[in-house]
């Protein structure tokens, strides 16, 4: 089983703490992890603000499922790169670590390594598709978020009722 | 700045129809569209119901943005298919067609027409010419609040 199959469903819920950006300062950060798919495939929203305005600062929504081929990857969009796809990549076994090249051609790699049962490490480092990643490369975003609260299933929404 | 929600807002709901996979099975289909990120991503969850027994018979999801052009990118999985990337085409007027190439040289067509509270859908993944999977929706609920 993949590390994604196995670390997301016990991450299930709200994640909230901080995160620093390389041309930024210190965001605070809100995670939540959430079964999709009739619990076939795993949904991450983070979205950043700046603590002392609310301003809403970037944000990333990916849907991680298995293809019939065996992969895992992602559905994804961020608001500074806009639609990607990603694939897992073979890590530590506590680490959710993804790869791949944007549609507007960065290239994207992401780790996620629990800390402890209650702790996320997260990692974004970004570059020009080709271009080397450099010995003492640091990533352009990283952070730290604390388990909040469990998941727990929305209430209904839609219904059958014609509108 | 143009968003997706500009172009494509009146998708928002959740739709619900009858619906001919690819490979011939019957069913119903359910498509939810939700927007995120101040309009910016409008997500689909898609899911085709058996109409005798109620069991998944075939799901997916996909993300609906703009590139830096204006053009629609369409990044989908499906339990048949899995992944893939189509982009925006161009169609008639409020009509939403992408297209993109899948492994072994097929390509994925994927078109949605949106006529008040009728939404035709038609996808193929093979050849031009093979089976679609095709579904005529109502609109069930007009809005969806943003999920995570």
């Amino acid at each position: 089983m993949s590390n994604a199959m196995r670390l997301l469903p016990r991450w299930y819920g709200l994640w909230t703490g901080t995160s620093e950006h390389e041309s930024t300062a210190t965001m605070s950060v809100r995670t939540n992890i959430l079964p999709v798919m009739e619990g076939r495939g795993f949904a991450m929203q983070t979205e950043m603000f700046d603590p002392s305005t609310g301003t809403f600062l970037r944000g990333v929504r990916f849907a991680l499922a298995v293809g019939p081929d065996g992969r895992v990857q992602t559905v994804g969009y961020s608001t500074e790169m806009g639609v990607f796809g990603l694939e897992e990549t073979p890590d530590d076994e506590d680490v959710l670590a993804l790869s791949g090249v944007t549609e507007s051609g960065i290239q994207l790699n992401v780790t996620y390594r629990e800390e402890s049962p209650d702790t996320l490490m997260f990692s974004v480092f970004w570059r020009p598709h080709g271009a080397s990643l450099g010995k003492n490369a640091r990533p352009g975003l990283f952070g730290r978020i604390h388990r909040r609260q469990p998941w727990r299933p929305p209430a209904p929404q839609g219904g059958g009722n014609p509108v | 700045m143009t968003t997706i929600m500009d172009r494509f807002g009146p998708l928002i709901g959740l739709w619900r129809g009858p619906i001919v996979l690819q490979d011939g099975r019957k069913g119903i289909a359910e498509f939810s569209f939700c927007p995120h990120f101040e309009g910016n991503l409008i997500e689909l969850v898609a899911l085709s119901i058996d109409a005798e027994t109620g069991e998944s018979q075939a799901w997916g999801m996909a993300h609906l943005a703009l590139d830096r052009a204006g053009r629609t990118v369409w990044r989908q999985f499906n339990q048949r298919i899995g992944f893939a990337t189509l982009n925006e085409v161009d169609d008639d007027p409020g009509v939403l067609s992408a297209s993109g190439s899948l492994s072994a040289g097929r390509q994925m067509m994927i078109s949605i027409r949106q006529d008040g509270d009728e939404l035709a859908v038609t996808v193929s993944s093979g050849m031009p010419d093979g089976p679609k999977t095709v579904s005529r929706m109502r609109r069930a609920s007009r809005t969806l609040r943003e999920r995570p």
